[in-house]
C-alpha cells in the first residue's frame, strides 16, 4: 500500500515536471506572434541586424529537436533564458532576487502555518463555542479581502499615517551603523510584508486545521478521554494532534506555492526588489522569459515541496485508520 | 455514598424542532447497592448516563438534579436528607456542573465503562498511553508507580499485562472491554455508570463483570446500563426506561417477580438469557 | 434554555446575514446592467483631479477628475460580467472533468487524477500571469485565462462526489438490473451531482472575482475595459499612495471584499439549509448534533 502511493507520487511529481518543462519550451514557440520576442522580451526598438543576431543566438533558425537539446542543456546549466530588458540570464537575474523574496516568504510559510494549526485546533475541538465563532468569523472575513487590499491598508495605516513601520524596501536608506541595529533594522522592515502574506494565507489554513480537528473531535476515542477526565490540553495533544498531523504537513506542501504567489502582490507594495517585483514589472515590459523562467522555478518548488510533503506523511502515518485528510 | 436523583430531564435542538429525549427521571443509588437500567434501544438509556457524566452531545441540554452526597463520617445517609444534616453530609451537584469542575471529577471520581469498549480505545495509541493517563489522573506517578499499578488493574480485570503494548486494533473483542473496565477501576470512584458492560463479548468477560460488580467500586455508587437478565439480576434494584420516562422502579426482587405493568413483563420476558455470541 | 436560545439565534443570524448577501448582490448586479441609469456622472467626465470625498462626488475624483463613484459603477460590469461568466466555464469544465474521472478506473482514472491535482497544485495566480501574459488583453482573455486554470475546484469536488455516487447500492441496483452505463451516467448519475456543481459555482465567482481583480491590479490583460482591479492599479500608478487618495485606492477593494462576503453568507445559507434537509429525510437517531458545519473549506487560493 505504501510502496504503491510512494510510485504514485513520485510518478505524478516526474510527470509534473515533465510537463512544466514542456510547456516552458513550446509555449514560446508556439503562441501566436513572433517567437524571439517571447524568447527575450519584446521591444520596439530593436534594429533589424539586432533582431538577426539574437534571432541567430536563440536558436530559432534551428531544427525543433536541437533547440530542445539546448533548452535542456541550458537548464541543466542553470541558464534560464535571457531577458532582453535586463540585457543578462535570466537565472542570473533570479538569483540576485529570490533570496529577498524567500526572506519574506519562508517566516511567512512558517508563521502561518503555525498560527492556522493553534488556532484551528482549539476551534475545531470547541466547535460552536465562543472562541470558534469569532475566530472562525474573523477568519472568513480576512479571507474575502484581497491581497492587495491588505497590503494597501496596512502599509496606509502603520505607514502612512501611524509611521510606526517603513515604507517599503529591505532596508532604510541610511544604512544603521553596527550589526544589531542593521538587524533590527531589517526585521522592522519585514514585518508588515510578512504580516500579510500571514494575514492573507492563514484563513484557508486554518479552516483545514479546524474541519480536520473537528473531524476528530466527533471520534468516539475523544468522548472517552473526555469521560476519563483527561485535561483539554492533553486531549488535544494526545487525541486530536494526531488526527491534524498528516493534513498538516499536506497543508505545508501546499502552502509554500500559494505563498510564493502570494508575495508577487506584496513585494510589489512594499517596493521589494524580490521575484514579486521582478514579475510584475515584467508584465508591464512583456519580458516573457523572466514571467516564464518565474514560473517554472514557482511551480518546481511547489511540486518539490509536495513531494516531500506525501513522503513525510507516508512516513507519518499509515496507523490512522482510513483518516483521508483534503 | 448515595446519588440521588429528581426529576432530570434531558431535551436535543434538532434542526427543526425539540425532542425531549428523557423526562423526570427520578431514582436512587446507594454504594453497595448497584442499580440496573434497563429498557429498549432509544428509550434514553445512555442519554441517562451521558447526562450524568456531562458529555451529552453540543445540542442537547439537561435540567433537573443529580446529587452525589457523601457522609463525612462514613454513616448511613437518609434519602431526602433534611438541611440540617448538611454538616455531616458533602453534596455535589452533578447536574450543570461546570466542565471544568466535572471534568477533574471524571475518571478519579466519576468512572464511565462505554458499551463496545473497543471502539472507544484510540486506535493509534497503544493500550498502554491510555492506561498511564487514567493512572496518572488517579495520582500516580513514575514510570515503575505507574507499571505495577496498571498490571494491577489489568489482573483484576483477568487480563495479562501484556496487553500494554498491544495496540487496540491487535485486542479481541472481549479483551478491549476488558480494557475498559480497567481503565475504570479508580479508587477514588464515587459514582460508576457502565453502559452494556456485556454487550456482544464474550461470556467469560460477562461473567467477570457480573461477579466483580460489587468489588470493582467499592464505594461508589454503582448504575448498571444492561440488556443481560444475569447482570441485572446481581443488581439491588431496577429502573425501567421506556420512551425517556420511568416505567417502573424499585428492588431487583419486585419488579423482576411482579412487574407492575405489562409492558415490564414483557421486556423481561425478552431479555436474553445470555449476552450476545461467543468470541474467541 | 441557554442552549437552545443561541442556536436558534444561529438560525437567525445565518438568515440575516443571507438576506444582506441577496441584497449587496442586488446592488451590484444593478449597477452592472444599468451604470448610466445609477452613476451621478459620466465616468469620462472630467472635473478637478484628486478631488476629496464631498456632496458633489461621494467617492472624489482621481488623477484625470474623472468621478471614482462613477467609474466603480461602470466598471462593475466588466468585474461582475467576467466572474460570472469565467466560473460558469469552469463550473462547466469541472464538471465534466469531474464526471469522467470519478467514472474512469484504472490507469485511466490515476491520469485523469493526476492531470486534476497537476492543476491544483500550481498556484493560479503565476500560471494566470503568464496566460495572460500571451494573450492580448481585454476582458474576454481574462474570462479565458481564469477558465483554463479554475476548472480545477469543480473537478475535485464533482469527482469526489461521483464516486461516492457510483459506489451507492442504488447506482449498483440499476447496473444490475442491466441498465446501459451511459443511461445510468445521464438520467441517475449526473443529477446528484449537479447539486455539488451548482454550490461549487457560486463559490467559485467569489474566487473568480478575486482573481480577475488581482490579475487586473498587477496589470495583466488590462488593456480593455475598466474593472475594479484595473481601477485599483491605476490608482495605485497614478500617485494614489503619494497623494493620500486612500479613496479611489480602497473603494474598489471595499467593494470587492463586500461581494465576496456577499457570495460567502449566500453559499453558506444555502448549505446550511441543503444539508438540513439531508439529515432531516436521513432521520438521524436522537443525539445527533446539527447538520453543516457551516464552513466549508474551499479548495483552490485566488488571491494569489
Amino acid at each position: 500500500m505504501i510502496r504503491k502511493k510512494l510510485t504514485g507520487s513520485i510518478a505524478f511529481s516526474i510527470v509534473a515536471l515533465t510537463l512544466i518543462l514542456l510547456v516552458n519550451f513550446f509555449l514560446p514557440r508556439l503562441m501566436p506572434g513572433d517567437p524571439l520576442a517571447f524568447l527575450i522580451g519584446s521591444d520596439e526598438g530593436i534594429s533589424e541586424e539586432e533582431y538577426n543576431e539574437y534571432y541567430h543566438a536563440m536558436g530559432l533558425d534551428k531544427p525543433i529537436g536541437e533547440q530542445f537539446a539546448d533548452y535542456l542543456d541550458n537548464l541543466f546549466h542553470g541558464r534560464l533564458g535571457y531577458s532582453y530588458h535586463h540585457g543578462r540570464d535570466v537565472g542570473e537575474v533570479l538569483k540576485e532576487k529570490l533570496p529577498r523574496t524567500l526572506l519574506i516568504a519562508f517566516p511567512a510559510w512558517i508563521i502561518s502555518a503555525l498560527i492556522a494549526l493553534l488556532l484551528g485546533i482549539y476551534a475545531g475541538y470547541r466547535r460552536r463555542g465562543l472562541f470558534d465563532r469569532l475566530t472562525s468569523g474573523a477568519m472568513v472575513v480576512a479571507d474575502t479581502a484581497p491581497t492587495f487590499l491588505m497590503a494597501m491598508l496596512l502599509l496606509i495605516v502603520f505607514a502612512y499615517e501611524l509611521n510606526w513601520l517603513p515604507f517599503g524596501a529591505l532596508n532604510s536608506a541610511i544604512a544603521p551603523e553596527g550589526a544589531l541595529s542593521a538587524f533590527a533594522d531589517r526585521l522592522r522592515h519585514l514585518v508588515l510584508p510578512v504580516l500579510t502574506i500571514v494575514l492573507a494565507s492563514t484563513p484557508k489554513k486554518y479552516l483545514l486545521m479546524r474541519s480536520a480537528a473537528a473531524k476528530a473531535a466527533d471520534e468516539k476515542y475523544i468522548v472517552y478521554a473526555r469521560a476519563r477526565g483527561l485535561s483539554t490540553p492533553a486531549v488535544l495533544f494526545r487525541h486530536v494532534f494526531p488526527n491534524v498531523g498528516q493534513p498538516f504537513i499536506a497543508m505545508l506542501g501546499t502552502g509554500f506555492g500559494k505563498i510564493l504567489s502570494g508575495s508577487i502582490v506584496v513585494e510589489m507594495i512594499f517596493s521589494i526588489d524580490g521575484m514579486g517585483t521582478l514579475v510584475s514589472r515584467a508584465i508591464t515590459d512583456l519580458d516573457y522569459p523572466v514571467l516564464q523562467a518565474a514560473f517554472m522555478i514557482i511551480a518546481l518548488s511547489v511540486i518539490a515541496s509536495n513531494l516531500i510533503a506525501d513522503l513525510i506523511c507516508l512516513l507519518i502515518g499509515p496507523r490512522q485508520g482510513g483518516a483521508e485528510s483534503l | 455514598m448515595l446519588l440521588q436523583v429528581k426529576d432530570l430531564t434531558v431535551t436535543a435542538q434538532l434542526a427543526r424542532s425539540r425532542q425531549t429525549l428523557l423526562e423526570g427521571v427520578g431514582f436512587c443509588v446507594r454504594s453497595g447497592e448497584p442499580l440496573a437500567i434497563i429498557g429498549e434501544s432509544g428509550s434514553g438509556k445512555t442519554m441517562l448516563a451521558l447526562a450524568l457524566l456531562g458529555l451529552l452531545p453540543d445540542n442537547c441540554e439537561a435540567t433537573g438534579s443529580a446529587e452525589l452526597c457523601k457522609s463525612e463520617d462514613g454513616s448511613d445517609i437518609q434519602a431526602d436528607a433534611a438541611n440540617s444534616d448538611l454538616t455531616r453530609t458533602k453534596r455535589i451537584e452533578l447536574i450543570g456542573m461546570k466542565d471544568g469542575k466535572k471534568n477533574a471529577m471524571r475518571g478519579r471520581e466519576i468512572v464511565y465503562v462505554p458499551q463496545s469498549g473497543g471502539e472507544f480505545l484510540n486506535p493509534a495509541l497503544k493500550i498502554k498511553s491510555q492506561m498511564f493517563e487514567s493512572l496518572k489522573k488517579c495520582g500516580i506517578k513514575g514510570k515503575p508507580r505507574l507499571y505495577s499499578a496498571a498490571q494491577e488493574r489489568l489482573e483484576r480485570a483477568d487480563l495479562d499485562a501484556c496487553v500494554l503494548d498491544s495496540y487496540p486494533s491487535e485486542l479481541s473483542g472481549g479483551q478491549a472491554q476488558r480494557v475498559t473496565i480497567a481503565l475504570s477501576l479508580s479508587p477514588f470512584a464515587g459514582l460508576a455508570i457502565a453502559d452494556e458492560p456485556t454487550k456482544g463479548i464474550d461470556a467469560q468477560t460477562a461473567k467477570l463483570f457480573e461477579d466483580g460488580l460489587k468489588d470493582f467500586y467499592p464505594n461508589a455508587c454503582v448504575i448498571v446500563i444492561t440488556h443481560s437478565l444475569e447482570l441485572a439480576a446481581k443488581c439491588s434494584s431496577v429502573l425501567v426506561l421506556k420512551d425517556g420516562r420511568v416505567m417502573e422502579y424499585g428492588s431487583v426482587k419486585k419488579v423482576f417477580n411482579a412487574p407492575e405493568s405489562e409492558y415490564t413483563a414483557r421486556l423481561i420476558e425478552d431479555m436474553p438469557r445470555t449476552d450476545g455470541e461467543e468470541y474467541a | 434554555m441557554k442552549k437552545s436560545a443561541s442556536l436558534k439565534l444561529n438560525r437567525v443570524l445565518s438568515a440575516v446575514l443571507f438576506a444582506l448577501g441577496i441584497a449587496v448582490l442586488a446592488v451590484f448586479i444593478l449597477f452592472a446592467i444599468a451604470p448610466d441609469a445609477i452613476a451621478p456622472y459620466n465616468p469620462k467626465l472630467s472635473f478637478d483631479t484628486f478631488l476629496e470625498p464631498s456632496a458633489e462626488h461621494i467617492l472624489g475624483t482621481n488623477n484625470l477628475g474623472y468621478d471614482i463613484l462613477s467609474e466603480l459603477i461602470h466598471a462593475s460590469r466588466t468585474t461582475l460580467t467576467v466572474g460570472l461568466l469565467s466560473a460558469l466555464v469552469c463550473t462547466f469544465i469541472g464538471t465534466i472533468a469531474g464526471v469522467v474521472a470519478g467514472c474512469a478506473k484504472g490507469l485511466t482514472g490515476e491520469i485523469l487524477n493526476g492531470f486534476i491535482n497537476f492543476f491544483i497544485i500550481i498556484p493560479m495566480l503565476p500560471l494566470a500571469i503568464v496566460i495572460g501574459a500571451y494573450l492580448s488583453g481585454g476582458a474576454l482573455d481574462t474570462v479565458l485565462t481564469i477558465s483554463l486554470i479554475g476548472w480545477c475546484g469543480t473537478a475535485r469536488a464533482v469527482k469526489a462526489k461521483t464516486e461516492k455516487v457510483k459506489n451507492s447500492p442504488y447506482i449498483r441496483l440499476m447496473r444490475g438490473l442491466g441498465f446501459s452505463r451511459m443511461r445510468i451516467l445521464f438520467r441517475h448519475v449526473l443529477p446528484n451531482v449537479l447539486d455539488v456543481a451548482a454550490a461549487r459555482y457560486i463559490t467559485s465567482v467569489a474566487s473568480c472575482i478575486l482573481l480577475e481583480s488581482t490579475l487586473g491590479f498587477l496589470g495583466v490583460g488590462a488593456a480593455g475595459s475598466m474593472s475594479w482591479g484595473v481601477m485599483i492599479n491605476y490608482a495605485y500608478k497614478f500617485g494614489g499612495l503619494a497623494r493620500g487618495a486612500y479613496n479611489w485606492l480602497l473603494a474598489p477593494g471595499v467593494c470587492i471584499m463586500l461581494l465576496e462576503l456577499a457570495f460567502h453568507f449566500i453559499s453558506r445559507f444555502i448549505e446550511d439549509r441543503l444539508s438540513a434537509v439531508r439529515d432531516g429525510r436521513s432521520k438521524k437517531a436522537s443525539g445527533g448534533a446539527i447538520g453543516a458545519d457551516g464552513y466549508a473549506v474551499a479548495g483552490e487560493n485566488s488571491k494569489g
